[in-house]
């Protein structure tokens, strides 16, 4: 026979076990809170470093002549090179000015995570002294006919203002490395550069000539890079940048160069009647020129940064 | 046949075991109590340098120690360049005032002309990039301007000492940096408590009172700035910082229990990049 008994075991039970239900609870609630806050810090970093990773695969594979060709103004769209897995960026483009572009990529991560970077490169065009020719020698008879005005070739639309700059800059007996000084590039990487530049693509070419270079007649227009001589007759006219390590020979009728010729010495093959050499100093065909292949480098005092 | 009451001996037992049971379960929810005022005290000193840790890195980000970004530094105090964002021309300058693209800005807020100065990209000579500087300029006035192209952007008044030479060299496109200046400091308020604080100039020179952003820390080594060049040696040379590192210990507003206050500390580092 049973005996009914009265007491609190069992509230007591109950009451503890709620206590440890709310407590469990509780802990729970934090620790997911706090696995949330790290799972979207962690996509955040992924999703900037995704960003930032687009941006510079778009500086390591640019595409010189056709973003040469922007406007300033209305962006472009780029391909996102060697995005990173899982990530989905979408990237563009848009000039600033004649030597700056922004570029802006977006990552969209995981859940609502969305970063976007932006940064601003400044194409690094060939740097030059400028002279109409600068060289060790040239002919004396060749003097006359080299010219200083700063004038844009016929045609050609150029930003930047015109620089008068000496006919001649002699350096007789200089070293290769004073001589053929472009801004931070000497003769090699100024060489490995043109050489480098794939053929084509657009009407400014870059022309790398690992011997003897023979024009004759016609119109070059952009960057020539001649290791040995270089010979320019019947007429042969050069607009741009003339770099050759050798000789320059003049041979009649008069050859014509509009830019800037930089050679180990300038000599006239014969006399020189009618018509006459022209060596004339532009800046902006030498800019343009040497910009159109030119390579991006990010700005220097603007780390690539967020965009808010 | 039945039996009513109980015994003084069962009284006695179930009064002891009440007891017991009584004892246990309080001291029990006695400790849950303290372990649980001691975790919120230990999440809230987390939490707490957590969030400072978050400030530094957010303020640091995007800083050019080249371009002169870290003014001051020493283990307890940096005094910088906090960017604020970056902007870019839609026209030449003119009249001492540029206006910025709206749709191309990139800004934490609106230009203070309070606080914020501009540094300008000066391209001079577009065939020669070794002459290419920023120039500094306070914003004078802010106000609404018209872009080449018609559309109206922010025009900001400038003021600086050579700004009309300087601003020769600025042309439209040229990238526009927003920033003002701030101290991040260790200080100590009226109470004795260690904090992460930040001032910015005063109006008249020197500094401006400073602004708690997380405490109590701990007083000793409760805020240790490092900065580091770019070959892993600590350096006081603003210019050759590569690397900032904060570590921040803070310590529990007050005690969880007797003789236990919670501490925790986190380092947060920041490359300063430059590209």
């Amino acid at each position: 026979m049973t005996t009914p008994r009265r007491g609190h075991a069992l509230a007591l039970t109950l009451f503890a076990l709620v206590l440890l239900a709310v407590l469990a609870a509780a802990a729970f609630f934090a620790a997911s809170q706090d696995e949330r806050v790290g799972r979207n810090a962690v996509a955040a970093v992924r999703s900037r470093s995704a960003a930032e990773s687009a941006l510079h695969g778009a500086i390591d594979a640019w595409d010189a002549p056709r973003l040469d060709s922007m406007t300033p103004g209305a962006p472009q769209r780029l391909a996102a090179s060697h995005p990173i897995p899982g990530s989905s960026v979408t990237l563009e483009v848009r000039r600033l000015n004649a030597l700056l572009f922004l570029l802006l990529a977006s990552d969209s991560g995981k859940g609502d995570v969305r970063q976007q970077a932006q940064s601003v490169v400044r194409l690094a065009a060939i740097e030059t002294a400028p002279a109409a020719v600068r060289a060790r020698t040239i002919d004396a008879s060749l003097v006359p006919y080299v010219h200083g005005g700063d004038l844009a070739p016929a045609g050609w639309s150029c930003a930047a203002a015109p620089r008068v700059a000496p006919a001649l800059d002699l350096l007789p007996g200089a070293a290769d490395s004073v001589l053929f000084r472009f801004g931070p590039w000497g003769w090699n990487e100024l060489a490995a550069w043109a050489a480098a530049v794939p053929p084509g693509g657009d009407s400014l070419g870059v022309r790398y000539e690992p011997a003897d270079l023979v024009l004759t007649g016609g119109r070059f227009t952009g960057v020539l890079v001649v290791e040995g001589n270089l010979t320019l007759e019947l007429g042969a006219e050069i607009v741009g940048l003339a770099a050759v390590r050798g000789v320059v020979h003049l041979r009649a009728p008069a050859g014509r160069i509009a830019g800037q010729v930089v050679a180990s010495q300038v000599v006239a093959d014969n006399a020189f009647t009618s018509p006459v050499p022209d060596f004339s100093w532009s800046s902006c065909s030498v800019l343009m020129v040497s910009r159109s292949r030119a390579l991006p480098e990010p700005l220097s005092g603007l780390p690539v940064a967020p965009k808010y | 046949m039945s039996r009513r009451g109980m015994t003084l001996a069962e009284c006695l037992i179930g009064l002891v075991v009440s007891a017991v049971l009584t004892a246990a379960v309080g001291s029990l929810l006695l400790a849950g109590a303290r372990l649980a005022r001691t975790a919120s005290a230990a999440l809230a000193v987390q939490r707490n340098v957590r969030v400072a840790a978050l400030v530094l890195r957010a303020e640091l980000h995007g800083l050019s120690a080249a371009a002169g970004d870290l003014l001051a530094i020493s283990d307890s105090a940096l005094a910088l360049r906090v960017m604020r964002g970056t902007g870019f021309l839609c026209a030449a300058p003119a009249n001492g005032a540029v206006v910025l693209d709206d749709s191309l800005s990139s800004l934490l807020r609106a230009p203070d002309p309070a606080r914020d100065s501009v540094l300008l990209f000066a391209e001079s000579d577009p065939s020669v990039a070794a002459d290419d500087r920023w120039v500094h300029a306070a914003v004078g006035a802010v106000g609404r301007g018209n872009c080449a192209s018609g559309v109206v952007g922010t025009m900001l008044s400038l003021a600086s000492p050579s700004l009309a030479a300087d601003l020769l060299a600025v042309t439209a496109g040229a990238p526009v940096r927003l920033f003002e200046v701030a101290e991040y400091r260790r200080y100590r308020d009226a109470a004795g408590d260690w904090w992460l604080g930040v001032r910015g100039p005063a109006p008249g020179g020197g500094w401006a009172a400073t602004s708690p952003i997380a405490g109590p820390l701990l007083p000793s080594g409760g805020l240790v700035f490092r900065f580091d060049d770019s070959a892993g040696v600590a350096t006081a040379t603003p210019a050759r910082v590569v690397l900032v590192s904060a570590t921040l210990r803070g310590v529990a507003k007050k005690a969880a229990a007797p003789g236990l206050w919670p501490r925790d500390s986190v380092t947060a580092r920041v490359a300063v990049r430059e590209p």
